[in-house]
């Protein structure tokens, strides 16, 4: 098992926080992985993005060109990225922000409207854990609940934000659920 | 042992720590700003002494005064900060002082930019003035980095002289898990040559300037024999899938394990392809190319993250045109995918035919 991932958005959208989280609890969980951040000469607002292998052997690339799975959470980096998913892998699309159809065919689209669901249940800022919840429950990649542990631990000294985030990561996790795990082309939720 | 899953940088800074490293001083620079960031307050809670100095040429000095009086010394930069510490390494290499300097490469002369790179290897072999060499531990994964460093502390103590671990921008930022090594708790006496004051005992000068010329040449046939014997006793490579290979890609560092990823792919359609990787830059693994099967490996391709190739001297020297070598590689600081070297490989090796 190898699995690539790559995590878009905005600067400031819990894109780095929710690469690291996956990492830890795929330690966590005794398999390989390997998180590696975009950067450079960055500006304020712009696009940030890291990617995330999970494999069971030795990790050769951090960096990979195919990927099995892209969270996207918002329009410039889905644009960037989408020709990069391959056949049969999957889309997590950030709804409230990505107003445009994917194009590419042969590929799992879960639309979940994480920043609206965020402000909803818990805080804007929370919508990253929104995200990884509906991941972690479409691709079963890792446990929930070792998951929801990393969480909890990676905010050890600010336990708002862990309880914010786990309610934020609870409800993704629940969008898919209802759905029996299933994602199409035409689903969105809310 | 537990693992922890720890960003490239602060898992060497950590590894030194561990290696006993009592003195760091540095100035910031993209990509190994965390080194000093973690060193700044973990050395402080290991009761060692941290310093951000006024420039490059300031913490290369501090570490060789550090090391006068007989400390664990380390300073860590990235290329630009190489070029202004490299008079300082080659005092430290005159003046037999051991020192520990991680240069985690981004791309470019010059400022370049601080994207990643290998850019530092033709460099790093002779990092100053005056015809000195420098052990070069080179790792490819957050693993390596920190086994490298723990071990570069006692190759500079046991030679007295300067090495430099050359990790980059990739193997500095990502993370990774890694199994710490424990603490370092017996170190070399080197109490017959530190400066630590001259009460019961001869005055001591520690310099770079010898105006005893023969004494001065004897330093230099000195390190021709140290040079000679880092070749046959410090020599590390890895061999990947290598010994049934056709084909054969040398690559050190992040550009070895995305060969790795290349080669897993090609080897499931049945090509027998393998790496082989130089773990120490400097001495440099000639024999791995020396003894390659001739009548069975039909040509090399080294990739490295930089343009022009800079380790393919090495190679041709091991080779010496026995077969084909190409080079492959992304400057700007981009970094190529694995299929970008299964392209390059189909290009010039037609393998997929």
């Amino acid at each position: 098992m190898e699995n690539s991932l790559l995590i878009a958005g905005f600067g400031g959208q819990g894109i780095m926080t929710l690469g690291q989280i996956i990492g830890y609890a795929a330690t966590k969980s005794h398999l390989k992985a390997t998180y590696y951040p975009s950067y450079g000469a960055e500006q304020r607002g712009g696009t940030a993005n890291c990617a995330v292998v999970i494999a069971d052997q030795e990790i050769g690339s951090p960096v990979r060109n195919k990927l099995n799975h892209i969270i996207a959470m918002n329009e410039p980096s889905f644009k960037r990225f989408e020709y990069n998913l391959i056949d049969q892998g999957s889309f997590f699309i950030n709804s409230s922000l990505i107003k445009i159809t994917v194009k590419k065919e042969k590929a799992n689209v879960y639309n979940i409207a994480a920043s609206e669901l965020a402000m909803d249940i818990a805080n804007i800022h929370s919508a990253n854990f929104v995200m990884l919840g509906a991941y972690i429950a479409a691709t079963k990649i890792l446990d929930k609940n070792i998951v929801a542990e990393t969480i909890d631990d990676y905010f050890t000294h600010k336990k708002e934000i862990a309880k914010i985030s786990l309610i934020a990561f609870d409800e993704g996790f629940r969008q898919i659920s209802k759905l029996g795990g299933k994602g199409c082309h035409d689903t969105t939720f809310k | 042992m537990s693992q922890l899953f720890m960003k490239g940088n602060e898992a060497i800074a950590e590894s030194a720590v561990r290696a006993g490293c009592e003195f760091f001083a540095g100035y910031p620079i993209t990509p190994q700003n965390e080194i000093p960031e973690y060193l700044s307050w973990r050395l402080d809670e290991v009761g060692g002494v941290f310093v951000q100095g006024e420039s490059e040429v300031a913490a290369v000095n501090m570490i060789y005064g550090a090391s006068c009086a007989g400390k664990r010394v380390m300073t860590s930069t990235s290329g630009p900060g190489l070029s202004l510490k490299a008079e300082g390494i080659s005092y430290l290499a005159a003046s037999r002082l051991p020192a520990v300097i991680v240069d985690v490469a981004r791309t470019g002369a010059g400022l370049g930019q601080i994207k990643p790179g290998q850019n530092d290897y033709w460099f790093v072999k002779s990092p100053g003035h005056g015809g000195f060499k420098t052990i070069v531990l080179a790792p490819h994964t957050v693993q390596e980095a920190v086994d490298l460093t723990y071990m570069a502390f006692d190759l500079a103590d046991r030679d007295l002289a300067p090495v430099i671990v050359l990790a980059d921008g990739v193997i500095g930022a990502m993370m990774e898990a890694v199994t710490l090594p424990p603490f370092k708790d017996t170190y070399p006496d080197k109490t017959s040559w530190i400066l630590n004051g001259a009460e019961n005992r001869e005055s001591r000068i520690i310099s770079s300037v010898t105006n005893d010329l023969n004494k001065l040449e004897s330093f230099h046939v000195y390190q021709k024999e140290l040079y000679e014997s880092w070749g046959r006793k410090d020599v590390m490579v890895e061999s990947f899938m290598a010994s049934d290979a056709e084909y054969i890609i040398a690559a050190y560092g992040t550009s070895a394990r995305i060969a790795k990823t290349a080669i897993r792919i090609l080897r499931e359609k049945g090509i027998k392809i393998g790496l082989i990787r130089p773990i120490t830059i400097v001495p440099f693994p000639y024999e791995a190319f020396e003894d390659l099967p001739y009548n069975n490996v039909k040509g090399i391709l080294v990739t490295e993250l930089c343009i022009p190739s800079q380790m393919i001297d090495d190679i041709q020297l091991g080779v010496l045109k026995r077969i084909p070598v190409h080079t492959f590689g992304r400057g700007g600081g981009f970094i190529f995918s694995p299929e970008d070297i299964i392209d390059e490989l189909n290009k010039v090796f037609s393998l997929e035919d």
